[in-house]
Protein backbone atom coordinates (compact mmCIF):
# COMPACT_ATOMS: atom_id res chain seq x y z
CA UNK A 1 0.00 0.00 0.00
CA UNK A 2 2.85 2.38 1.17
CA UNK A 3 4.41 1.72 -2.84
CA UNK A 4 1.22 2.64 -4.11
CA UNK A 5 0.58 5.56 -2.36
CA UNK A 6 4.29 6.86 -2.82
CA UNK A 7 2.99 5.96 -6.93
CA UNK A 8 -0.03 8.21 -7.06
CA UNK A 9 1.45 11.12 -5.14
CA UNK A 10 4.28 11.23 -7.60
CA UNK A 11 1.62 11.13 -10.76
CA UNK A 12 -0.06 13.41 -12.25
CA UNK A 13 -0.21 16.10 -15.65
CA UNK A 14 2.69 18.45 -13.81
CA UNK A 15 6.27 17.17 -13.56
CA UNK A 16 6.58 16.76 -10.02
CA UNK A 17 8.08 13.29 -9.60
CA UNK A 18 9.36 11.30 -6.39
CA UNK A 19 12.80 13.41 -6.34
CA UNK A 20 11.03 16.96 -6.06
CA UNK A 21 8.17 15.39 -3.36
CA UNK A 22 10.91 14.50 -1.41
CA UNK A 23 12.59 17.70 -1.70
CA UNK A 24 9.50 19.29 -0.80
CA UNK A 25 9.16 17.44 2.24
CA UNK A 26 12.44 17.47 3.39
CA UNK A 27 13.91 21.03 2.31
CA UNK A 28 12.19 24.86 2.20
CA UNK A 29 13.91 25.82 -0.61
CA UNK A 30 11.80 24.04 -3.49
CA UNK A 31 9.46 26.71 -5.37
CA UNK A 32 6.53 28.03 -3.93
CA UNK A 33 4.41 26.49 -6.67
CA UNK A 34 5.46 22.62 -6.61
CA UNK A 35 4.58 22.95 -2.54
CA UNK A 36 1.11 24.62 -3.95
CA UNK A 37 0.76 21.57 -6.24
CA UNK A 38 1.28 19.17 -3.80
CA UNK A 39 -0.46 20.51 -1.04
CA UNK A 40 -3.29 21.57 -2.57
CA UNK A 41 -3.77 18.58 -5.22
CA UNK A 42 -1.28 15.39 -4.97
CA UNK A 43 -1.85 15.26 -1.88
CA UNK A 44 -6.16 15.59 -1.39
CA UNK A 45 -5.76 13.43 -4.59
CA UNK A 46 -3.91 10.72 -3.13
CA UNK A 47 -5.72 10.65 0.17
CA UNK A 48 -9.14 10.79 -1.71
CA UNK A 49 -7.85 8.02 -3.64
CA UNK A 50 -7.27 5.64 -0.07
CA UNK A 51 -10.85 6.83 1.25
CA UNK A 52 -12.65 6.66 -1.61
CA UNK A 53 -11.08 2.71 -2.67
CA UNK A 54 -11.87 1.88 1.25
CA UNK A 55 -15.27 3.09 0.90
CA UNK A 56 -16.33 1.04 -2.19
CA UNK A 57 -14.40 -1.80 -1.63
CA UNK A 58 -16.42 -2.42 2.26
CA UNK A 59 -19.60 -1.07 0.42
CA UNK A 60 -19.19 -3.86 -2.37
CA UNK A 61 -18.16 -6.41 0.41
CA UNK A 62 -21.50 -5.56 2.88
CA UNK A 63 -23.86 -5.93 0.07
CA UNK A 64 -21.94 -9.33 -1.63
CA UNK A 65 -22.49 -10.24 2.41
CA UNK A 66 -26.36 -8.73 2.77
CA UNK A 67 -27.91 -9.81 -0.62
CA UNK A 68 -25.68 -13.53 -0.33
CA UNK A 69 -24.98 -12.88 -3.64
CA UNK A 70 -21.09 -12.62 -5.30
CA UNK A 71 -22.11 -10.23 -8.39
CA UNK A 72 -23.85 -7.44 -5.51
CA UNK A 73 -21.78 -3.89 -5.80
CA UNK A 74 -22.84 -0.40 -5.53
CA UNK A 75 -22.32 0.11 -9.41
CA UNK A 76 -23.58 -2.90 -10.66
CA UNK A 77 -27.12 -3.19 -8.35
CA UNK A 78 -28.15 0.63 -9.20
CA UNK A 79 -27.01 2.11 -5.88
CA UNK A 80 -24.44 4.57 -7.63
CA UNK A 81 -27.14 5.54 -10.44
CA UNK A 82 -29.58 6.32 -7.85
CA UNK A 83 -27.01 8.49 -6.34
CA UNK A 84 -26.30 10.36 -9.91
CA UNK A 85 -30.08 10.47 -10.16
CA UNK A 86 -30.39 12.67 -6.72
CA UNK A 87 -27.48 15.16 -7.14
CA UNK A 88 -28.96 15.40 -11.07
CA UNK A 89 -32.20 16.25 -9.65
CA UNK A 90 -29.92 18.63 -6.86
CA UNK A 91 -27.78 20.97 -9.22
CA UNK A 92 -30.57 20.78 -12.06
CA UNK A 93 -33.03 21.64 -9.50
CA UNK A 94 -31.13 24.50 -8.02
CA UNK A 95 -30.29 25.47 -10.97
CA UNK A 96 -33.27 26.10 -12.47
CA UNK A 97 -34.52 27.36 -9.75
CA UNK A 98 -31.73 29.86 -9.45
CA UNK A 99 -30.94 29.10 -5.95
CA UNK A 100 -27.05 29.86 -5.21
CA UNK A 101 -25.60 27.45 -2.52
CA UNK A 102 -22.84 28.79 -0.67
CA UNK A 103 -19.74 26.27 -0.80
CA UNK A 104 -19.85 25.23 2.63
CA UNK A 105 -23.84 24.31 1.86
CA UNK A 106 -22.99 23.04 -1.31
CA UNK A 107 -20.03 20.70 0.08
CA UNK A 108 -22.91 18.82 2.43
CA UNK A 109 -25.76 19.03 0.07
CA UNK A 110 -23.94 17.17 -2.89
CA UNK A 111 -23.15 14.18 -0.35
CA UNK A 112 -26.65 14.04 1.40
CA UNK A 113 -28.41 14.13 -1.74
CA UNK A 114 -25.81 11.70 -2.95
CA UNK A 115 -26.78 9.49 -0.22
CA UNK A 116 -30.37 10.00 0.23
CA UNK A 117 -30.08 8.52 -3.57
CA UNK A 118 -28.11 5.72 -2.60
CA UNK A 119 -30.48 4.86 0.43
CA UNK A 120 -33.39 4.74 -1.73
CA UNK A 121 -31.72 3.02 -4.57
CA UNK A 122 -30.69 0.63 -1.87
CA UNK A 123 -34.23 0.30 -0.46
CA UNK A 124 -35.70 -0.36 -4.07
CA UNK A 125 -33.06 -3.49 -4.36
CA UNK A 126 -33.73 -4.94 -1.30
CA UNK A 127 -37.84 -4.81 -1.77
CA UNK A 128 -36.63 -6.82 -5.20
CA UNK A 129 -34.31 -9.36 -3.26
CA UNK A 130 -36.66 -10.43 -0.98
CA UNK A 131 -39.21 -11.38 -3.68
CA UNK A 132 -36.12 -12.73 -6.25
CA UNK A 133 -33.46 -15.22 -4.97
CA UNK A 134 -31.20 -15.99 -7.80
CA UNK A 135 -27.99 -14.20 -7.95
CA UNK A 136 -28.83 -13.46 -12.09
CA UNK A 137 -32.03 -11.92 -11.60
CA UNK A 138 -31.05 -9.77 -8.87
CA UNK A 139 -28.31 -8.36 -10.98
CA UNK A 140 -30.61 -8.33 -13.83
CA UNK A 141 -33.15 -5.98 -11.76
CA UNK A 142 -30.57 -3.90 -10.62
CA UNK A 143 -29.38 -3.37 -14.41
CA UNK A 144 -32.88 -2.36 -14.82
CA UNK A 145 -33.27 0.15 -12.06
CA UNK A 146 -29.59 1.50 -13.32
CA UNK A 147 -31.94 1.72 -16.58
CA UNK A 148 -34.32 3.91 -15.10
CA UNK A 149 -32.38 6.03 -13.13
CA UNK A 150 -30.33 6.75 -16.01
CA UNK A 151 -33.57 7.47 -18.22
CA UNK A 152 -34.98 9.93 -16.01
CA UNK A 153 -31.49 11.87 -15.24
CA UNK A 154 -31.82 12.25 -19.45
CA UNK A 155 -34.72 13.68 -19.06
CA UNK A 156 -33.97 16.41 -16.31
CA UNK A 157 -30.74 16.71 -18.66
CA UNK A 158 -33.37 16.95 -21.60
CA UNK A 159 -35.01 19.89 -19.65
CA UNK A 160 -32.24 21.59 -17.96
CA UNK A 161 -30.05 24.94 -19.10
CA UNK A 162 -27.09 24.45 -20.57
CA UNK A 163 -25.63 25.61 -16.98
CA UNK A 164 -26.99 23.51 -15.01
CA UNK A 165 -25.63 20.37 -18.13
CA UNK A 166 -22.74 21.78 -17.65
CA UNK A 167 -22.55 21.90 -13.76
CA UNK A 168 -23.46 18.46 -13.99
CA UNK A 169 -21.64 17.10 -16.54
CA UNK A 170 -18.16 18.17 -14.76
CA UNK A 171 -19.45 16.36 -12.08
CA UNK A 172 -20.53 13.20 -13.27
CA UNK A 173 -17.54 13.02 -15.18
CA UNK A 174 -15.82 12.24 -11.89
CA UNK A 175 -12.39 12.32 -10.39
CA UNK A 176 -10.57 11.85 -8.00
CA UNK A 177 -8.54 15.26 -8.51
CA UNK A 178 -11.37 17.43 -7.73
CA UNK A 179 -11.60 17.03 -3.77
CA UNK A 180 -10.27 20.22 -2.45
CA UNK A 181 -9.17 20.03 1.38
CA UNK A 182 -12.06 20.70 3.07
CA UNK A 183 -13.75 18.44 0.71
CA UNK A 184 -11.53 16.06 1.84
CA UNK A 185 -12.18 16.56 5.42
CA UNK A 186 -15.49 16.17 4.84
CA UNK A 187 -15.25 12.84 2.98
CA UNK A 188 -13.41 10.91 5.93
CA UNK A 189 -16.09 12.40 8.37
CA UNK A 190 -18.45 10.00 6.54
CA UNK A 191 -16.06 7.29 5.19
CA UNK A 192 -13.83 6.73 8.78
CA UNK A 193 -17.05 6.11 10.90
CA UNK A 194 -18.74 3.90 8.10
CA UNK A 195 -15.79 1.55 7.75
CA UNK A 196 -15.85 1.53 11.76
CA UNK A 197 -19.56 0.55 11.95
CA UNK A 198 -19.02 -2.08 9.08
CA UNK A 199 -16.50 -3.40 11.79
CA UNK A 200 -18.70 -3.62 14.74
CA UNK A 201 -20.84 -5.74 12.21
CA UNK A 202 -18.46 -7.94 11.78
CA UNK A 203 -20.00 -10.55 13.90
CA UNK A 204 -23.38 -10.25 12.05
CA UNK A 205 -22.46 -10.44 9.02
CA UNK A 206 -20.48 -13.93 9.69
CA UNK A 207 -23.26 -15.18 11.15
CA UNK A 208 -25.72 -13.77 8.45
CA UNK A 209 -23.93 -15.73 6.11
CA UNK A 210 -26.05 -18.59 7.53
CA UNK A 211 -29.44 -18.07 6.65
CA UNK A 212 -32.28 -15.99 7.78
CA UNK A 213 -32.95 -18.93 10.24
CA UNK A 214 -29.99 -19.77 11.52
CA UNK A 215 -29.08 -15.94 11.96
CA UNK A 216 -32.04 -15.59 14.38
CA UNK A 217 -31.29 -18.52 16.26
CA UNK A 218 -27.89 -17.48 16.65
CA UNK A 219 -29.49 -14.16 18.27
CA UNK A 220 -29.17 -11.60 15.54
CA UNK A 221 -31.76 -9.12 14.99
CA UNK A 222 -32.52 -9.44 11.70
CA UNK A 223 -34.31 -6.60 10.73
CA UNK A 224 -31.41 -4.06 12.95
CA UNK A 225 -29.08 -5.66 11.31
CA UNK A 226 -30.44 -5.15 7.79
CA UNK A 227 -31.01 -1.89 8.01
CA UNK A 228 -27.53 -1.16 9.86
CA UNK A 229 -26.02 -2.77 7.00
CA UNK A 230 -28.10 -0.84 4.54
CA UNK A 231 -26.88 2.36 6.51
CA UNK A 232 -23.84 2.37 6.09
CA UNK A 233 -23.55 1.48 2.44
CA UNK A 234 -25.64 4.25 1.24
CA UNK A 235 -23.54 6.62 3.51
CA UNK A 236 -20.01 5.17 1.97
CA UNK A 237 -21.27 4.84 -2.00
CA UNK A 238 -23.14 8.06 -1.45
CA UNK A 239 -20.59 10.16 -0.30
CA UNK A 240 -17.89 8.66 -2.79
CA UNK A 241 -20.19 9.43 -5.11
CA UNK A 242 -21.00 12.55 -4.16
CA UNK A 243 -17.58 13.77 -4.10
CA UNK A 244 -15.92 11.54 -7.05
CA UNK A 245 -18.22 10.43 -9.53
CA UNK A 246 -19.30 7.17 -10.65
CA UNK A 247 -16.12 4.40 -10.13
CA UNK A 248 -16.95 1.05 -11.37
CA UNK A 249 -15.74 -2.38 -10.17
CA UNK A 250 -13.95 -1.55 -7.08
CA UNK A 251 -17.07 -2.49 -5.07
CA UNK A 252 -17.53 -5.55 -7.03
CA UNK A 253 -14.16 -7.11 -7.36
CA UNK A 254 -11.65 -5.67 -4.64
CA UNK A 255 -14.29 -8.19 -1.86
CA UNK A 256 -13.17 -11.26 -4.07
CA UNK A 257 -9.75 -10.15 -4.53
CA UNK A 258 -9.15 -9.78 -0.91
CA UNK A 259 -11.11 -13.26 0.03
CA UNK A 260 -9.09 -15.14 -2.43
CA UNK A 261 -5.86 -13.43 -0.52
CA UNK A 262 -7.26 -14.26 2.78
CA UNK A 263 -8.79 -17.20 2.05
CA UNK A 264 -10.86 -16.57 5.62
CA UNK A 265 -15.14 -16.00 5.83
CA UNK A 266 -14.49 -13.97 8.83
CA UNK A 267 -15.28 -10.10 8.26
CA UNK A 268 -13.16 -8.80 11.62
CA UNK A 269 -10.34 -9.45 9.13
CA UNK A 270 -12.33 -9.09 5.67
CA UNK A 271 -13.43 -5.66 6.32
CA UNK A 272 -10.17 -4.11 7.21
CA UNK A 273 -8.16 -6.25 4.37
CA UNK A 274 -10.65 -5.21 1.94
CA UNK A 275 -10.53 -1.78 3.02
CA UNK A 276 -6.78 -1.83 2.31
CA UNK A 277 -6.74 -3.67 -0.92
CA UNK A 278 -9.36 -1.25 -1.79
CA UNK A 279 -7.48 1.45 -1.23
CA UNK A 280 -4.34 0.07 -2.58
CA UNK A 281 -5.87 -1.17 -5.89
CA UNK A 282 -7.65 2.85 -6.25
CA UNK A 283 -4.19 4.09 -5.73
CA UNK A 284 -2.68 1.92 -8.24
CA UNK A 285 -5.80 2.83 -11.02
CA UNK A 286 -4.56 6.54 -10.13
CA UNK A 287 -1.15 6.14 -10.33
CA UNK A 288 -1.86 4.07 -14.23
CA UNK A 289 -4.35 6.99 -15.39
CA UNK A 290 -1.81 9.62 -15.00
CA UNK A 291 1.65 7.65 -15.67
CA UNK A 292 0.37 7.91 -20.04
CA UNK A 293 0.90 11.23 -20.46
CA UNK A 294 1.84 14.56 -19.03
CA UNK A 295 -0.80 16.69 -21.03
CA UNK A 296 -4.13 14.41 -20.07
CA UNK A 297 -5.46 12.27 -16.71
CA UNK A 298 -7.28 8.80 -18.19
CA UNK A 299 -11.01 9.54 -16.17
CA UNK A 300 -10.30 7.02 -13.07
CA UNK A 301 -13.65 4.94 -14.07
CA UNK A 302 -11.98 4.02 -17.32
CA UNK A 303 -8.71 2.40 -15.02
CA UNK A 304 -10.56 0.94 -12.91
CA UNK A 305 -12.92 -0.92 -15.67
CA UNK A 306 -10.01 -1.91 -17.49
CA UNK A 307 -9.11 -3.59 -14.61
CA UNK A 308 -11.94 -4.67 -12.48
CA UNK A 309 -13.92 -6.25 -15.54
CA UNK A 310 -11.02 -9.11 -16.51
CA UNK A 311 -10.57 -9.68 -13.01
CA UNK A 312 -14.43 -10.58 -12.26
CA UNK A 313 -14.62 -12.74 -15.66
CA UNK A 314 -11.40 -14.27 -14.34
CA UNK A 315 -13.60 -15.19 -11.30
CA UNK A 316 -16.76 -16.50 -13.57
CA UNK A 317 -14.40 -19.10 -15.20
CA UNK A 318 -12.61 -19.81 -12.20
CA UNK A 319 -16.65 -19.95 -10.64
CA UNK A 320 -15.29 -22.61 -7.69
CA UNK A 321 -15.28 -19.43 -4.97
CA UNK A 322 -17.69 -17.07 -7.05
CA UNK A 323 -20.83 -18.56 -5.61
CA UNK A 324 -22.81 -17.70 -2.41
CA UNK A 325 -26.14 -20.05 -1.14
CA UNK B 1 -27.82 -32.50 36.37
CA UNK B 2 -30.52 -29.29 36.39
CA UNK B 3 -33.45 -30.72 33.97
CA UNK B 4 -35.52 -28.45 32.26
CA UNK B 5 -39.20 -28.37 31.15
CA UNK B 6 -40.61 -26.40 28.14
CA UNK B 7 -44.52 -25.60 28.42
CA UNK B 8 -46.48 -24.61 25.11
CA UNK B 9 -49.95 -22.42 26.53
CA UNK B 10 -52.70 -21.66 24.12
CA UNK B 11 -50.16 -21.76 21.31
CA UNK B 12 -51.33 -20.82 17.41
CA UNK B 13 -49.17 -21.15 15.10
CA UNK B 14 -49.18 -20.73 11.52
CA UNK B 15 -48.68 -17.95 8.95
CA UNK B 16 -50.53 -14.74 9.62
CA UNK B 17 -54.17 -14.69 11.03
CA UNK B 18 -55.47 -16.12 7.92
CA UNK B 19 -53.54 -19.36 7.66
CA UNK B 20 -53.17 -20.95 11.34
CA UNK B 21 -52.15 -24.70 11.17
CA UNK B 22 -52.40 -25.39 15.07
CA UNK B 23 -55.36 -23.47 17.10
CA UNK B 24 -54.77 -23.32 20.96
CA UNK B 25 -51.86 -25.65 21.21
CA UNK B 26 -51.20 -26.71 25.18
CA UNK B 27 -48.44 -29.19 26.08
CA UNK B 28 -45.58 -29.80 27.90
CA UNK B 29 -42.23 -31.69 27.31
CA UNK B 30 -39.40 -32.33 30.02
CA UNK B 31 -35.42 -32.88 29.59
CA UNK B 32 -34.85 -35.86 27.51
CA UNK B 33 -35.80 -36.78 23.43
CA UNK B 34 -39.07 -36.25 22.28
CA UNK B 35 -40.11 -36.25 18.63
CA UNK B 36 -42.79 -34.59 16.26
CA UNK B 37 -44.30 -37.19 13.72
CA UNK B 38 -46.89 -36.61 10.71
CA UNK B 39 -47.52 -36.20 7.48
CA UNK B 40 -45.99 -34.09 4.47
CA UNK B 41 -47.41 -30.45 5.45
CA UNK B 42 -49.11 -31.20 8.60
CA UNK B 43 -46.67 -28.57 10.10
CA UNK B 44 -43.98 -30.15 11.49
CA UNK B 45 -41.30 -27.66 10.52
CA UNK B 46 -43.25 -24.89 11.42
CA UNK B 47 -44.01 -26.40 14.88
CA UNK B 48 -40.06 -26.79 15.42
CA UNK B 49 -39.54 -23.39 13.93
CA UNK B 50 -42.48 -21.56 16.25
CA UNK B 51 -40.91 -22.65 18.74
CA UNK B 52 -37.41 -21.76 18.31
CA UNK B 53 -38.59 -18.33 17.83
CA UNK B 54 -38.70 -18.06 14.46
CA UNK B 55 -42.09 -18.00 13.36
CA UNK B 56 -44.32 -15.17 15.19
CA UNK B 57 -46.98 -17.36 17.59
CA UNK B 58 -50.33 -15.99 16.54
CA UNK B 59 -51.45 -16.24 19.90
CA UNK B 60 -50.49 -17.73 23.61
CA UNK B 61 -46.92 -18.08 24.82
CA UNK B 62 -44.03 -20.66 24.85
CA UNK B 63 -42.22 -20.88 28.48
CA UNK B 64 -38.93 -22.46 29.39
CA UNK B 65 -38.93 -22.95 33.23
CA UNK B 66 -41.31 -20.55 34.12
CA UNK B 67 -40.07 -18.09 32.17
CA UNK B 68 -42.07 -16.15 29.44
CA UNK B 69 -39.78 -16.47 26.09
CA UNK B 70 -41.37 -13.77 24.58
CA UNK B 71 -39.60 -11.35 27.09
CA UNK B 72 -36.13 -12.73 26.09
CA UNK B 73 -33.89 -10.71 23.81
CA UNK B 74 -32.73 -12.35 20.85
CA UNK B 75 -29.42 -13.09 22.42
CA UNK B 76 -31.07 -14.46 25.47
CA UNK B 77 -33.24 -16.49 23.48
CA UNK B 78 -29.75 -17.81 21.52
CA UNK B 79 -28.71 -19.07 24.70
CA UNK B 80 -31.85 -20.93 25.04
CA UNK B 81 -32.72 -22.77 22.24
CA UNK B 82 -30.28 -23.84 19.07
CA UNK B 83 -31.78 -25.27 15.82
CA UNK B 84 -30.53 -27.66 13.34
CA UNK B 85 -32.59 -27.25 9.69
CA UNK B 86 -32.60 -28.90 6.36
CA UNK B 87 -30.86 -25.77 4.84
CA UNK B 88 -27.13 -26.33 3.65
CA UNK B 89 -27.05 -22.58 2.43
CA UNK B 90 -23.34 -22.47 0.44
CA UNK B 91 -20.08 -21.10 2.34
CA UNK B 92 -17.52 -21.01 0.81
CA UNK B 93 -14.12 -20.77 2.84
CA UNK B 94 -16.10 -21.72 5.53
CA UNK B 95 -13.97 -24.58 7.60
CA UNK B 96 -15.64 -26.76 9.36
CA UNK B 97 -13.99 -25.38 12.48
CA UNK B 98 -15.49 -21.98 11.26
CA UNK B 99 -18.56 -23.42 11.24
CA UNK B 100 -18.95 -25.02 14.42
CA UNK B 101 -17.60 -21.47 15.82
CA UNK B 102 -20.39 -19.64 14.59
CA UNK B 103 -22.53 -21.52 17.54
CA UNK B 104 -20.57 -19.58 20.27
CA UNK B 105 -21.72 -16.21 18.84
CA UNK B 106 -24.44 -15.31 21.45
CA UNK B 107 -21.60 -15.68 23.65
CA UNK B 108 -18.59 -13.72 21.91
CA UNK B 109 -17.40 -10.09 21.84
CA UNK B 110 -19.11 -7.69 19.12
CA UNK B 111 -16.56 -8.38 16.72
CA UNK B 112 -16.69 -12.53 17.36
CA UNK B 113 -13.27 -13.01 18.55
CA UNK B 114 -13.37 -16.39 20.68
CA UNK B 115 -12.21 -16.54 24.50
CA UNK B 116 -10.35 -19.83 25.61
CA UNK B 117 -14.12 -20.74 27.08
CA UNK B 118 -15.43 -20.84 23.33
CA UNK B 119 -12.60 -22.76 21.88
CA UNK B 120 -12.94 -25.03 24.72
CA UNK B 121 -16.62 -25.51 24.02
CA UNK B 122 -15.94 -25.61 20.18
CA UNK B 123 -13.73 -28.92 20.49
CA UNK B 124 -15.69 -30.20 22.88
CA UNK B 125 -18.28 -30.02 20.35
CA UNK B 126 -16.22 -31.28 17.36
CA UNK B 127 -15.27 -34.25 19.43
CA UNK B 128 -18.61 -35.29 20.74
CA UNK B 129 -19.68 -35.39 17.41
CA UNK B 130 -17.03 -37.18 15.96
CA UNK B 131 -16.02 -34.19 13.52
CA UNK B 132 -12.56 -33.41 15.05
CA UNK B 133 -10.59 -34.68 12.17
CA UNK B 134 -12.56 -32.92 9.47
CA UNK B 135 -11.94 -29.37 11.45
CA UNK B 136 -9.94 -27.69 8.47
CA UNK B 137 -12.11 -29.44 5.79
CA UNK B 138 -13.63 -26.72 3.85
CA UNK B 139 -17.62 -26.85 4.76
CA UNK B 140 -18.99 -27.04 1.28
CA UNK B 141 -16.46 -29.59 0.69
CA UNK B 142 -17.93 -32.63 2.49
CA UNK B 143 -20.41 -34.74 2.52
CA UNK B 144 -24.26 -34.62 3.52
CA UNK B 145 -23.90 -36.63 6.42
CA UNK B 146 -20.87 -34.90 7.52
CA UNK B 147 -22.17 -31.85 7.44
CA UNK B 148 -25.49 -32.87 9.27
CA UNK B 149 -23.00 -33.33 11.85
CA UNK B 150 -21.21 -30.54 11.83
CA UNK B 151 -24.57 -28.63 12.56
CA UNK B 152 -25.33 -30.53 15.20
CA UNK B 153 -21.98 -29.53 16.68
CA UNK B 154 -22.49 -26.17 16.02
CA UNK B 155 -25.78 -26.37 18.48
CA UNK B 156 -23.84 -28.35 21.23
CA UNK B 157 -20.99 -25.71 21.19
CA UNK B 158 -24.19 -23.35 21.51
CA UNK B 159 -24.89 -24.70 24.99
CA UNK B 160 -28.32 -24.31 25.39
CA UNK B 161 -30.98 -26.24 27.02
CA UNK B 162 -32.98 -27.17 24.09
CA UNK B 163 -31.67 -28.49 21.18
CA UNK B 164 -34.67 -28.42 17.95
CA UNK B 165 -34.02 -30.13 15.21
CA UNK B 166 -36.08 -30.86 11.70
CA UNK B 167 -35.18 -34.05 10.43
CA UNK B 168 -32.14 -34.33 11.71
CA UNK B 169 -31.42 -37.87 10.13
CA UNK B 170 -32.29 -37.22 6.34
CA UNK B 171 -28.75 -37.06 5.61
CA UNK B 172 -27.47 -40.01 7.27
CA UNK B 173 -26.63 -43.60 6.72
CA UNK B 174 -28.18 -46.33 7.96
CA UNK B 175 -24.95 -46.56 10.95
CA UNK B 176 -24.59 -42.75 11.24
CA UNK B 177 -28.29 -42.71 11.93
CA UNK B 178 -28.25 -45.22 15.16
CA UNK B 179 -24.85 -43.48 16.42
CA UNK B 180 -26.62 -40.06 15.90
CA UNK B 181 -29.69 -40.52 17.47
CA UNK B 182 -27.16 -42.42 20.34
CA UNK B 183 -25.71 -38.97 20.90
CA UNK B 184 -29.06 -37.11 21.10
CA UNK B 185 -30.11 -39.25 23.58
CA UNK B 186 -26.64 -38.99 25.35
CA UNK B 187 -27.05 -35.38 25.89
CA UNK B 188 -30.54 -35.46 27.18
CA UNK B 189 -29.22 -38.22 29.53
CA UNK B 190 -26.02 -36.55 31.01
CA UNK B 191 -26.47 -32.56 30.27
CA UNK B 192 -30.73 -32.81 30.58
CA UNK B 193 -31.24 -31.10 27.75
CA UNK B 194 -34.59 -31.06 26.23
CA UNK B 195 -34.02 -32.81 22.56
CA UNK B 196 -37.33 -32.41 19.90
CA UNK B 197 -36.98 -33.53 16.54
CA UNK B 198 -39.34 -33.78 13.53
CA UNK B 199 -38.77 -36.66 11.75
CA UNK B 200 -40.55 -39.21 8.87
CA UNK B 201 -37.96 -41.62 10.32
CA UNK B 202 -40.67 -43.55 12.69
CA UNK B 203 -38.03 -46.38 13.52
CA UNK B 204 -35.96 -43.52 15.20
CA UNK B 205 -38.63 -41.91 16.73
CA UNK B 206 -40.11 -45.25 18.34
CA UNK B 207 -36.61 -46.60 19.41
CA UNK B 208 -35.30 -43.49 20.67
CA UNK B 209 -38.08 -40.39 21.67
CA UNK B 210 -39.71 -40.91 25.29
CA UNK B 211 -42.55 -39.02 23.80
CA UNK B 212 -43.71 -38.51 20.37
CA UNK B 213 -45.83 -35.20 19.43
CA UNK B 214 -48.15 -36.51 16.54
CA UNK B 215 -49.91 -33.51 14.09
CA UNK B 216 -52.81 -34.92 12.92
CA UNK B 217 -54.62 -33.92 9.65
CA UNK B 218 -57.17 -31.87 11.56
CA UNK B 219 -54.94 -29.64 13.09
CA UNK B 220 -54.85 -31.54 16.61
CA UNK B 221 -51.95 -33.06 17.94
CA UNK B 222 -51.72 -36.43 20.68
CA UNK B 223 -49.07 -36.58 22.78
CA UNK B 224 -48.37 -40.54 22.84
CA UNK B 225 -45.94 -41.40 25.66
CA UNK B 226 -43.04 -44.52 24.78
CA UNK B 227 -44.91 -47.20 26.99
CA UNK B 228 -48.32 -46.44 24.52
CA UNK B 229 -46.81 -46.33 21.08
CA UNK B 230 -47.76 -49.73 20.46
CA UNK B 231 -51.38 -49.30 21.00
CA UNK B 232 -51.61 -45.44 20.17
CA UNK B 233 -54.99 -45.79 18.01
CA UNK B 234 -53.58 -42.15 16.97
CA UNK B 235 -50.47 -43.53 14.72
CA UNK B 236 -53.18 -46.63 13.14
CA UNK B 237 -55.52 -43.41 11.86
CA UNK B 238 -52.54 -41.69 10.54
CA UNK B 239 -52.41 -44.62 8.04
CA UNK B 240 -55.92 -44.97 7.29
CA UNK B 241 -56.45 -44.68 3.34
CA UNK B 242 -53.48 -46.41 2.68
CA UNK B 243 -51.82 -49.49 1.87
CA UNK B 244 -50.21 -49.85 4.79
CA UNK B 245 -50.91 -50.99 8.50
CA UNK B 246 -49.21 -50.27 12.07
CA UNK B 247 -48.13 -53.38 13.34
CA UNK B 248 -47.75 -52.15 16.96
CA UNK B 249 -46.42 -55.12 18.61
CA UNK B 250 -42.88 -54.72 16.46
CA UNK B 251 -43.13 -51.17 16.37
CA UNK B 252 -42.84 -51.18 12.27
CA UNK B 253 -45.82 -50.38 9.26
CA UNK B 254 -46.47 -53.92 6.80
CA UNK B 255 -47.57 -52.94 3.75
CA UNK B 256 -51.33 -54.51 3.20
CA UNK B 257 -49.77 -57.15 0.45
CA UNK B 258 -47.31 -58.90 2.62
CA UNK B 259 -49.49 -58.62 6.13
Amino acid sequence: MLLAFLFSLSSGVSDLGATEIIRILFNNSTPELLKDIFFQFRLPKTFTAILAGMALSVSGLLMQTLFRNPLAGPYVLGITGGSNLMVALLVMGTTAAEIQFTSVVNNIAVPVSAAIGALIALFFILLISIKVHSSVSLLLAGLMLGFIYGSIQNILEFLASPEAIKRFTLWSMGSLGNVSIHQLFLLSLFVLPGFLFAFFLSKQLDVFMLGDDYSTSLGINLNFFRWSVVLVTALLTGVVVAYCGPIAFIGLAVPHLTRMIWLTPHHRILVPATAITGATLLLLCDGLGNMFSNHFVIPINIVTSLIGAPFVLYLLFRNTTFQFG
Amino acid sequence: MATHELDLKNVSIGYGKNKILFNELSFSIGSGVSSIIGLNGSGKSTLIKSIAGLLPLQQGKIFLDRKDTAEWSAVEKARKFSILLTQRPKLPYFSVYDFVAMGRSPYTSITGKLTPEDVEQIEKALIKCGIESLRNSLIDEISDGQRQKCALACAIAQQTPVILLDEPTTFLDFRSRYSWMELLQSLAADEGKIILFASHDLEAVFHFSSQCILLTESGKIELIVKDNFHSSIAISEMLKNSSLKFDGDHLRFLHSANS
